[in-house]
């Protein structure tokens, strides 16, 4: 089993390797499930381990050869892509048809993409991206705050690779009611909060130094306060490249004046 | 309003609905519009794992929801309408339940037969044809992936083939 | 030497994104510090790809949307920021500013090339499952697209390397530099003003889901915000702190 887990946790890495429009990372998921082990687990240890698992599945693909890629239609966080890996490993292993196999591929994609951002891009990266952030503005070297923001979030994103290629493999077609009990939705929902918090303080913290630091901090500090205020109360609203923008005019209108 | 978005999207329930159009709109309750997925628990389940705490999610066959329609708008609880297909939004307006409301063209991929028109949007002859219904029952029609990204317009999506 | 290193570093910063690992060193403010750590001046990298950071936050890579690419964008802009001499540098302001504006940029072709990268993982993909689908052609595919995509990086890090090398020899670049309206301080201060934008962006998608009370995350970062001012009064962080102490600002800050 630890065998096992340990090669589909490596390959996960790697799952988004050929991400694309057509089947997103349905051809990553093939490959990480269909690869042949590698010669190394044909020895004892491997053979006591894996011997009934493995084996590539054999999916009848339907519709013309030139689209088979799009019947493997996948899609998931990538943090939590090992659970797919699991759990259609030990399906396979099980007996597993094929219509079942794809049925429980589509009916994943959705939580895994939905969980992972919640947890991950909304809400762990950004509390880790700003707690280095504060740290820096407390005195942190900037070394030092990057490399807390590193271990802080692989800290959470390596433990769920292990995490999730575990409770696949051993759950398979049940990982629904597993991952409900995980409450992964509830912690993204904490996390944020606590994010939203420490994006307070980490104003805050900028707002106190910019007083000390400026001859004239107020324009900044108004401006600032303004812009925060739209971005809340407007969020997804508003165009992403929007701040990119506004950044860039400035520096445009700083520019000429430069010239 | 109490169904503030109907969204054609064969992930249903995922990041871009949830924290996307959830941060934006602020539903309480999903409404998976499906015939199959209405009749099979183990797969609800799954995708029931990707509902933000606090929200819910019901799974109705496309019948029972065109009967519940009028209800449906006029309960309390705010709700995102989703389905797999065009044809099952199709399916759902068909007695000019949705007369007036856009409905989102937000997410389905690549398949047999099907061609590219968004990144995000592949369609086939059938699909266009679940569209002209759809006007035809009038509801208006327009593809958009995230409240911060551009809409299409219907004509666009007709139009490129 | 250098440049060859940094374009390496983006090849890798390209690939982290999406293909491989996503250990987040394609954050801006983490490729932007590791190139100004490259360089000797990691404090520059940090605060040009720290701002980079903030101008791009809130845009989720959920679902794969597509989105610009700031990991490695920020070398360049990091690599033309020190060049015009860095933050501890005469034209503070004007250095940033040009980096910042190059990251920008680059940041926005950048995600040009992802999305074409992700139609041609699309033939190469759909290449393979045309052979039968075979485990040797998967892993063909996915080696394949790999290779492409470091080498999208590669290239990519070395265009805008080689723009800024150009701004770099450019006489005047230092002059243009220098006459920058702005000091160090205050540039950063803009720039970190605008970025407010993105992160209260940031502060509603987190809030998102159910909350159906706007005022909720307005209160969170408020009360946020009280704790952040009491936190920096308490470390004096307004009497500047030991990574900060080299502000060539007017003000107290400065040393």
């Amino acid at each position: 089993m630890t065998a096992l887990r340990w090669r589909l946790v490596v390959r996960s890495f790697l799952i988004q390797a050929s991400w694309n429009y057509r089947n997103l990372l349905g051809t990553g998921l093939a490959w990480a499930l269909r690869s042949p082990r590698p010669a190394a687990t044909t020895g004892p240890d491997g053979e006591l381990e894996d011997a009934s698992v493995g084996l590539p599945a054999e999916e009848p693909d339907p519709g013309t050869p030139d689209d088979a890629d799009t019947h493997w239609n996948f899609n998931s966080h990538p943090y939590l892509a090992g659970v797919a890996l699991g759990a259609l490993h030990t399906m396979e292993a099980r007996g597993a048809t094929p219509e079942e196999l794809r049925r429980f591929r589509t009916a994943l994609r959705a939580p895994l993409g939905a969980l992972g951002d919640a947890l991950v891009w909304v809400g762990w990266l950004p509390l880790s991206l700003l707690l280095g952030g504060i740290a820096f503005l407390l005195g942190a070297s900037p070394l030092v705050a990057v490399g807390l923001v590193l271990v802080l979030h692989n800290g959470l994103h390596l433990w769920l690779r292990w995490w999730g290629v575990g409770v696949g493999l051993r759950e398979g077609r049940a990982v629904g009611p597993a991952l409900q009990r995980a409450n992964l939705g509830k912690t993204g929902s904490r996390v944020r909060t606590v994010g939203i918090m420490v994006a307070g303080i980490f104003v805050g913290v900028l707002g106190v130094m910019s007083v000390g630091v400026l001859e004239r901090p107020g324009p900044f500090l108004v401006g600032g306060g303004v812009l925060l205020t739209i971005g809340v109360l407007r969020g997804m609203s508003l165009p992403g490249p929007l701040p990119g923008l506004l950044a860039l005019l400035l520096l445009g209108i700083g520019g000429l004046l430069a010239l | 309003m109490p169904i503030v978005l109907f969204r054609v999207d064969e992930r249903l329930i995922h990041g871009q609905v949830t924290m996307g159009w959830g941060s934006v709109l602020k539903p309480d309750h999903y409404l998976v519009v499906d015939d199959d997925l209405a009749g099979s628990e183990w797969e609800a389940e799954l995708y029931r794992l990707g509902v933000p705490p606090g929200a819910e999610a019901t799974f109705l066959p496309v019948e029972e929801a065109r009967a519940r329609l009028v209800q449906l708008r006029d309960a309390s609880q705010v709700t995102v309408l989703l389905t797999r297909s065009i044809r099952a939004m199709a399916r759902l307006a068909r007695d000019g339940g949705l007369e007036g409301v856009e409905v989102n063209l937000g997410g389905l991929h690549d398949a047999p037969h099907r061609e590219e028109v968004l990144t995000y949007l592949h369609l086939d002859d059938e699909d266009r044809d679940a569209i002209r219904r759809l006007l035809d029952t009038g509801a208006r029609v327009s593809a958009r992936d995230l409240p911060n990204t551009p809409r299409t317009g219907v004509e666009r999506i007709l139009k490129s083939r | 030497m250098t440049l060859v290193i940094l374009a390496l570093l983006g090849a890798w910063v390209a690939l982290d994104g999406t293909a491989f690992g996503q250990f987040m060193v394609s954050r801006p403010v983490m490729s932007g510090t590791l190139a100004g750590w490259i360089v000797g001046d990691p404090l520059t990298g940090f605060l040009v790809g720290g701002v980079l950071e903030l101008l791009f936050l809130g845009g989720l890579p959920v679902g794969g949307v597509r989105l610009p690419e700031p990991g490695p964008a920020a070398i360049p802009a990091v690599w033309l920021a020190v060049g015009w001499g860095g933050w501890v540098g005469p034209a503070a302001g004007g250095a940033l500013a040009g980096g910042v504006a190059v990251g920008l940029l680059l940041a926005w072709l950048g995600g040009v090339t992802v999305h074409l990268q992700r139609v041609r993982n699309g033939r190469i993909s759909r290449a393979a499952w045309a052979r039968g689908g075979g485990p040797p052609a998967l892993a063909r595919a996915q080696a394949l697209a790999l290779l492409t995509d470091g080498a999208r990086g590669l290239l990519l890090t070395t265009l805008g390397l080689g723009v800024t090398t150009g701004l770099l020899l450019l006489g005047g670049g230092t002059a243009f530099a220098s006459h920058w309206p702005l000091t160090g301080a205050e540039t950063l201060a803009l720039l970190l003003a605008v970025s407010a934008l993105s992160l209260g962006r940031q502060v509603q998608t987190a809030a998102g889901g159910r909350t159906r009370v706007v005022t909720r995350p307005l209160l969170l970062v408020a009360a946020g915000i009280a704790g952040g001012v009491l936190l920096g009064l308490l470390l004096g962080v307004h009497e500047g702190t030991e990574a900060l102490v080299l502000l060539p600002a007017s003000g107290e800050g400065a040393s």
